[in-house]
């Protein structure tokens, strides 16, 4: 009896002590490991055998990117200044200015040197020009946007919104042909590339929402009539995602996600992809079909900016592994949200848009860091460029 | 060292409680452990795939010439610091030859880690892989992670992570203070929650085992009380019915156990009972009494000592039937029957009735004598008549004096054989239970004066007086023409046998509860080995003397019978030349 109850003890004690110790796990030993066996669904664009990334380029010019010209040749791009303290100023005030930016000449030129706030920019190569938002600078709340329209060489400038009128940002331009933007006034306006301001008759068409909606970005598709459009809920504080019929003047928007944070509208695919909640903090990628008003979750994380490449066969979005983070993580993936491809890592990503080479696989964004300079707060904004092949 | 029930179901809630605790906690401490290692792998994987991304962004970004192992070595500390912010380890960077390029710790000597041949295996590894491994050093757990760098399919170094699992080790060790508490909390619940549930439930079954134990010492009468719908309260109440049922049947069997033996103690006659190996076990007092056993106890050797029952018990084991026997047995008469005791196709055993037929015996010789003293006494005289009336016959009646002689002797033993009869049929009547005397108050004193008178009238023919000594004396209760009978039966006797000029004595006394009246006479007195025989009927000390007399052999068994029918006792004493004395004891009212 004696004997068995030492062996009992022998053995509870060793087993006690082995519970501290690893069983599963082998010390010393080394094991290999594949990224599959990472839960990531994500694969990284080196683990491709073939080239993927060409070249980078992370400081193609200081500013922040708005567009590119259709030959690929000129960037529209807004750079920082401030406003010098003189008798007519009491603040000390950052605003932007466009400039144009040549592959050719590696030079920034700006194009219309002012005061006032020009930002949102869309190369009209058409009629040699680009469109703009102009505002007074500072955070007025109470600031009109205006549309502006002006030539490469700034010589001549069209006010393309009224006055009174405070254009979103999200304006869109459609075409050459048409652009389209919002208003405070809950107005959604298709305007004729060729119109004045002063030519009532000229602009294109106005279509009055139900409600005075504050909207924030505007998109088109011409073949259905259909606009999309995010606007500022009210109530919530938050942004929330509409499409209307544009058929008559009267119109009423159909609510398509709440809290929605941003949308791309890609006329090929007929297909809208925009970001939504997700269960957590965290949030998702959605694509709806227009017409068939389907839905599919491409993505599901910490989402950043998205678009549909140029060729609008591939998505670009950003996204970050630490929400709490501000760098970001580049991704390429297809319409269906597979094949995620990596193709930069921890970048501080920010701007307006992405801009996509008009027929090279070439992405330009913005990316921002820190002034060396301590007692400035201000941002040092550069466009980053990846030349990849995917 | 023995453990009691109860104790034994505390150790093994404890032993239970304890096992649990051990492997909830390795189970706990185990997966928290795998786990976490798990997680970490996987983190370093996805770290190693967006370390891969940067560093490529970081050549491209160059915008360099040189290769890209060149630029790689020159950016590697910047790298491995970026690394290390964005991912908040410890990165080092490794050329294509495994020398450390950048330490993000930046330190002068990387002293405190132990890297074996992970990087050289991460050397030798293609693009997608990497290769991890878990080490203790200097107590602290971490996983050193190596992945080889590939741009533009060129392997320019390798990345390595050391991600400390010091947290881990700290939780564990957390888990494991927890699981301690948990278990010596644990272990004074269950102890205490075990004894008190322990004893509730353990109660009935005690209560159970002391009922069994009392019931087992022989108190049938056992209940429990245990009113609850459980196993034990099925226990309790199948424990009942069976005390119940055993209280009853063994009432049963006392109450047929007390009816036998009252039924055999009855029983006048010696029963046993022998088993097959001759052993007794039943017998009853009359056996032993018949037996002459002064203990009563009636054993094999008891058995062994009378030959006749031997015979008696093999004949019946080897001839399987009943049989019967008289036999002489210590001055009895016995009459023994034995028979096989079968219980259906059972031989149980021999079962034996003992009959003492001895006074029986002596009764049928009492009878053989008294039908042949009859018939002798009836006999004599009709042989005596019918001898004369032959000789009357043959002879005729001229002879006068022959006739005359002939008729007094046929008439005289005539008279006798009258008197033989009176005698007999009174013997006969007294000696019918169902005679009834007429019991009155008697004056004895008066009685005897009468017999006395009336016995002097026949006494003075023989010269005999009788004297008669009166004293003061209670009434008793009795048939005053019996006892009359009876003092004149022995006052007869007397006067019989005393001798001429003889004085007879009438003696009468009053004891405590008793009257006694002698009669002494000085005859020839009696033998002392036939003095008890007086009584018997026809027996007479001088048969001549008193056939001459008239004597008929009947008077004192009459007398006898008499006195004993009164309650009362009659002694003899005498000596031979001497006289006799005859002495009579009759109770007092």
């Amino acid at each position: 009896m004696k004997k068995t109850m030492g062996l009992i003890i022998l053995i509870l004690l060793i087993v006690i002590v082995s519970g501290c110790t690893p069983i599963f796990i082998k010390e010393d030993e080394p094991v290999i490991l594949t990224s599959a066996e990472s839960n990531s669904s994500q694969s990284n664009a080196s683990e491709d055998s073939s080239v993927f990334i060409k070249n980078i380029d992370s400081q193609l010019t200081d500013g922040i990117v708005y567009d590119i010209s259709k030959d690929g040749k000129t960037l529209l791009v807004g750079t920082q200044e401030n406003t010098a303290l003189d008798s007519t100023t009491e603040t000390d005030e950052n605003f932007s200015n466009l400039n144009i930016y040549s592959f050719e000449t590696d030079q920034l030129t700006p194009v219309l040197t002012s005061k006032q706030n020009q930002f949102s920019g869309y190369i009209d190569d058409k009629n040699k020009g680009f469109y703009y938002l102009e505002s007074a600078p500072g955070k007025d709340s109470n600031a009109n946007n205006k549309l502006v329209w002006t030539d490469l060489n700034g010589d001549t400038t069209k006010n393309i919104s009224l006055n009174e009128e405070n254009v979103s940002a999200g304006y869109s331009m459609i075409n050459d042909e048409l652009l389209i933007y919002g208003n405070g006034k809950g107005e959604i306006k298709l305007v004729s590339a060729s119109s004045k301001i002063s030519d009532e008759d000229n602009i294109t068409s106005t279509y009055l929402l139900d409600k005075s909606y504050n909207i924030l970005k505007v998109d088109y598709i011409e073949k259905y009539q259909m606009a999309f459009f995010l606007c500022k809920n009210e109530e919530t504080d938050l942004k929330d995602l509409y499409y209307v019929y544009l058929t008559k003047k009267n119109v009423q928007p159909v609510l398509v996600q709440r809290n929605a944070g941003d949308f791309d509208l890609s006329t090929e695919n007929e297909a809208l992809i925009y970001s939504a909640p997700g269960l957590k903090d965290d949030s998702q990628l959605i694509s709806l079909d227009i017409v068939e008003k389907t839905r599919i979750s491409l993505y599901k994380g910490y989402l950043g900016m998205f678009a549909f490449t140029n060729t609008e066969d591939q998505i670009i979005y950003s996204e970050k592994s630490d929400p709490s983070s501000s760098s970001q993580n580049l991704w390429i993936m297809d319409i269906a949200g597979n094949d995620a491809m990596q193709l930069a890592s921890n970048l501080n990503i920010t701007g307006d848009r992405l801009v996509f080479h008009p027929y090279n696989s070439v992405i330009y964004f913005t990316v921002y860091a820190l002034n060396k300079d301590e007692n400035t707060k201000a941002l040092n904004y550069s466009v980053y460029m990846i030349d990849y092949n995917y | 060292m023995k453990f009691n029930f109860r104790t034994k179901f505390i150790l093994a809630n404890l032993i239970v409680v304890f096992i649990t605790m051990i492997i909830l906690a390795i189970f706990v401490i185990q997966g928290i452990m795998y786990y976490n290692f798990k997680t970490n792998q996987d983190q370093l994987i996805k770290m190693g795939s967006e370390a891969q991304v940067y560093i490529t962004q970081e050549i491209k970004a160059a915008g360099s010439s040189a290769s890209n192992s060149t630029i790689f070595t020159s950016r590697a500390l910047t790298i491995s610091e970026d690394l290390a912010k964005i991912n908040n380890l410890r990165v080092l960077l490794f050329d294509t030859d495994g020398v450390m390029v950048a330490d993000s710790a930046n330190v002068d000597i990387s002293d405190d880690i132990k890297y074996g041949k992970e990087i050289e295996i991460a050397l030798g590894l293609e693009a997608g892989k990497s290769v991890a491994v878990y080490k203790r050093v200097d107590s602290v757990t971490s996983i050193y992670y190596a992945m080889p760098v590939f741009v533009d399919n060129e392997m320019v170094g390798v990345v390595s992570f050391i991600k400390s699992l010091e947290f881990t080790d700290a939780i564990v060790m957390q888990i494991l203070l927890l699981f301690l508490g948990a278990s010596i909390i644990g272990f004074i619940t269950i102890f205490k929650f075990s004894s008190y549930l322990s004893g509730k439930i353990l109660q009935p079954v005690r209560d159970l085992a002391d009922s069994t134990k009392r019931l087992s010492e022989g108190s049938f009468s056992e209940l429990l009380h245990y009113d609850v719908n459980d196993e034990i309260g099925d226990l309790t109440r199948n424990f009942n019915k069976m005390s119940h049922n055993i209280n009853d049947k063994l009432n049963l069997i006392e109450n047929e156990k007390q009816k036998f033996s009252s039924i055999i103690a009855s029983i006048n006659d010696g029963v046993i009972a022998l088993d097959s190996d001759l052993k007794t076990f039943v017998s009853n007092s009359k056996a032993s009494e018949i037996l002459g056993l002064e203990n009563g106890k009636i054993n094999t050797e008891t058995m062994e000592d009378i030959p006749e029952l031997v015979d008696m018990i093999d004949f019946v084991f080897r001839e399987r039937k009943d049989i019967s026997k008289q036999f002489d047995y210590k001055g009895k008469q016995l009459y023994v029957f034995a028979n096989l005791i079968m219980n259906k196709d059972t031989q149980l055993g021999i079962l034996l009735v003992l009959r003492d037929i001895t006074k029986i015996k002596e009764l049928e010789d009492q009878q053989r004598l008294f039908i042949s003293s009859v018939s002798h006494e009836l006999r004599t005289p009709l042989t005596t008549i019918i001898g004369y009336t032959d000789l009357l016959l043959r002879r005729g009646t001229e002879n006068k004096e022959l006739v005359t002689k002939s008729l007094a002797t046929i008439n005289t033993e005539g008279k006798r054989l009258l008197r033989l009869v009176s005698d007999l049929l009174d013997l006969s009547k007294y000696a019918n239970a169902q005679f009834q005397m007429i019991m009155a108050d008697v004056d004895l004193n008066h009685l005897l004066e009468e017999v006395i008178s009336q016995m002097k009238m026949k006494g003075s023919k023989f010269n005999l007086d009788i004297f008669y000594n009166r004293t003061e004396l209670p009434l008793i209760k009795g048939d005053y023409d019996r006892l009359k009978q009876v003092f004149i039966n022995i006052l007869d006797n007397a006067i019989k046998y005393s001798n001429p000029g003889d004085i007879i004595k009438v003696i009468a006394t009053q004891n405590e509860k008793h009257v006694e009246i002698s009669i002494r006479d000085h005859g020839s007195g009696i033998p002392d080995d036939v003095k008890d025989r007086i009584f018997d009927p026809f027996y007479r000390v001088d048969e001549d003397r008193s056939r001459d007399m008239g004597g008929t052999g009947l008077g004192l068994a009459i007398v006898k019978d008499i006195v004993e029918r009164h309650g009362g006792s009659i002694t003899v004493e005498s000596q031979i030349n001497e006289g006799t004395m005859i002495s009579i004891d009759l109770p007092v009212t």
